[in-house]
């Protein structure tokens, strides 16, 4: 049998298997298992499932998972979303649709110190929705803005998702938080310059609301200081390498503990209900991540990448082409099945293709380097699997918290940040260099 | 009457099975945090007098793969793992006999990868096998992961049995993650 027979294989009983409703996590196990059998025999496979998942749970990076989790919980607990969000709305709330502006920056700013996509829209769904609605903002204008908003959280460091990209691609996690700065900041303008051009384009969507004075401003901005301190302990930390990544994940685990305590914001109920939900996150992540190390095990012994990559390199295509059709697929994939879900298992074969057909177009970047921007690319596109149809759970989420608002009306309202999210997938395809640079360039 | 028992029975074994894996799963996130307390504070320690904290880092990640195995069994109890839920969404009575079957293979990897671990500790023992600091052994560490992972193995069972019971008494069971 040849490489791709085996891989096609291999791929056909996965899906088989998520049909049958075995969580993906343990289909990869046990395909990966079942085909490295079919290789080398039961003695060696059987070791796979102890050595994977050795290496997964003794992890120092992939400990940076929960933590990240469970800094999310204390920060979500302590109700910090609240006050980040009160403090951009009394600064910009007067302008033209400046509660979404604060609802933008608010999330980017939350998303620091929040491990995941869905608790930041769902944060600024009970927080900033009630306020835009009273203020007159249209429905689809509102949930379209906190849904973008909530998306913009996977490509601000520390990310949840780059970390399992990290984990599973062998990329350095730091190179992939360095990379990422000039893509959230641009992410950031662009979802920005969406929100002018509605609010200028429906200005009745965006009303103007009244200024605030300066004393109630810095009062709002007071309450926000203790978020402003965690972000600058968590990026200073590690951006400066006064910290390892596992070390800025505890940094941020503690302060956010310590924050919600001294803020007598914590009570039995909802910390037990947040460590509940992060120890189920992190059960689930780390079953993931050992599924996806034990699959990509049985593919690399196949040879199956290698075959991959030999057969694209016979398609009489430009390697843009191919990059583009692979990104085309990404999102019509993400339209039936969970995003990161659909990284982790085509990694291992998209990824050597990707470093194969990236270095005609950049041969002076390394390998190394051509795995953290496809990692900086494929974050963009978890971010619009998220709202885009017909699955966009942050979108479903938000129809969940106000289920007054119809599902086509939040598809509505975030069509425009979709389109926001296309601009910067083309601008970060097309110049790799937005998330190489900051990586090469950083000293040390 | 027999839909009656089946049902006060079911509860109560997802009842004990649930509060079990969750205060398990609070122990290891507890244990994870007085870890975060000991790395801020070894980082602290190196980067301020230069004088890190003997062992952090290699004791670190034994204790870490132990908090983290006591996320799983509430993961399973919790049926928090991500699934392609398309035939349920389709036919709900075919689903739920799809749930038995996913939640039967995915019971024998657990009980496969639980007695692998108890392989690796006892080669671990055999071995002799110490941390590179401060030279404690480290089988130790391994069989309580491996104890966990025969928890949640076990844990797993009740899902079986629950799922085969809402299956069996015609029970409507509680809603779950789609996915799809």
């Amino acid at each position: 049998m040849s490489a791709l027979e085996i891989g096609g294989l291999g791929i056909g009983a996965l899906f088989l298997l998520m049909l049958l409703q075995v969580p993906i996590g343990f289909a990869m196990i046990i395909v990966g298992v079942l085909g490295f059998a079919m290789q080398a025999g039961w003695g060696p496979a059987i070791t796979l499932l102890v050595n994977e998942p050795t290496g997964v749970l003794s992890s120092a990076d992939l400990a940076t998972v929960p933590l990240f989790l469970l800094m999310g919980t204390f920060a979500s607990v302590a109700g910090f979303s609240t006050d980040i969000y009160n403090a951009a709305a009394a600064c910009f709330g007067h302008r033209r649709g400046g509660l979404a502006y604060a609802t933008m920056g608010g999330s980017a700013a939350f998303g620091v110190v929040c491990g995941s996509s869905t608790a930041t829209a769902a944060m600024f769904a009970r927080v900033a929705l009630p306020e835009m609605l009273r203020r007159g903002y249209s429905p689809a204008f509102s949930t379209g803005t906190i849904a973008a908003g909530g998306t913009l959280k996977s490509l601000i460091p520390p990310s949840i998702v780059m970390i399992l990209y990290c984990i599973v691609s062998k990329a350095f996690i730091l190179d992939l938080f360095r990379a990422a700065i000039l893509p959230a900041i641009v992410a950031i303008s662009v979802n920005l310059i969406a929100i002018a051009l509605m609010a200028q384009l429906d200005p009745k969507s965006a009303p103007v609301g009244e200024r605030m004075p300066w004393s109630e401003r810095w009062s709002a901005i007071r309450a926000a200081a203790p978020v402003i301190l965690l972000m600058v302990a968590v990026f200073g930390g590690l951006y400066s390498g006064i910290f390892t990544v596992t070390e800025a994940a505890s940094v941020a685990a503690v302060l956010s503990l310590l924050f919600a305590l001294a803020r007598r914001r914590l009570n039995w109920a909802t910390l037990f209900q947040g460590l509940r939900e992060s120890a189920a996150a992190t059960g689930m992540i780390y079953v993931m991540i050992m599924g996806a190390l034990i699959f990509t095990y049985f593919l690399n012994l196949a040879r199956v990448p290698e075959g991959f990559v030999g057969w694209i390199s016979h398609l009489d295509m430009p390697p843009l082409a191919i990059i583009a059709a692979l990104l085309v697929a990404y999102l019509i994939l993400g339209a039936v099945f969970d995003e990161i879900s659909a990284m982790l298992i085509t990694l291992p074969l998209v990824l050597p293709v990707v470093q194969k057909l990236a270095q005609t177009m950049m041969p002076d970047v390394s390998p190394d380097m051509i795995a953290v921007w496809w990692g900086i690319i494929n974050v963009v596109i978890i971010e619009l699997g998220m709202i885009i149809p017909p699955i966009g759970i942050i979108v479903f989420i938000l129809h969940g918290l106000a289920p007054q608002i119809a599902i086509r009306t939040i598809y509505r309202g975030v069509a425009p940040f979709i389109v926001a999210d296309l601009v910067l997938l083309a601008l970060l395809t097309l110049f790799p260099m937005l998330s190489l640079w900051l990586p090469s360039a950083w000293p040390g | 009457m027999y839909d009656h028992k089946l049902v006060q029975f079911l509860s109560r074994l997802e009842r004990v099975a649930l509060v079990s894996t969750r205060a398990l799963s609070v122990l290891g996130l507890i244990g994870l945090m007085v870890l975060a307390f000991i790395t801020l504070a070894n980082g602290l320690l190196r980067w301020a007098a230069n004088h890190p904290i003997a062992g952090v880092v290699d004791v670190g990640a034994l204790a870490v793969a132990i908090a983290v195995s006591c996320c799983i069994p509430i993961s399973m109890m919790e049926r928090s793992h991500i699934a392609f839920r398309l035939v349920s969404s389709m036919n709900p009575a075919v689903g739920r006999l799809l749930d038995v079957v996913a939640d039967i293979a995915v019971a024998i990897v657990l009980g496969l990868m639980a007695w692998q671990f108890w392989v690796y500790a006892g080669e671990l023992v055999l071995t002799g096998e110490r941390t590179y600091v401060l030279k404690i052994p480290v089988a130790p560490f391994w069989y309580a992961s491996d104890a966990i992972i025969w928890i949640a193995a076990a844990v797993q069972c009740v899902v079986v049995a629950l799922d085969l019971g809402y299956v069996l008494g015609g029970i409507q069971p509680p809603q779950r993650a789609d996915h799809s």
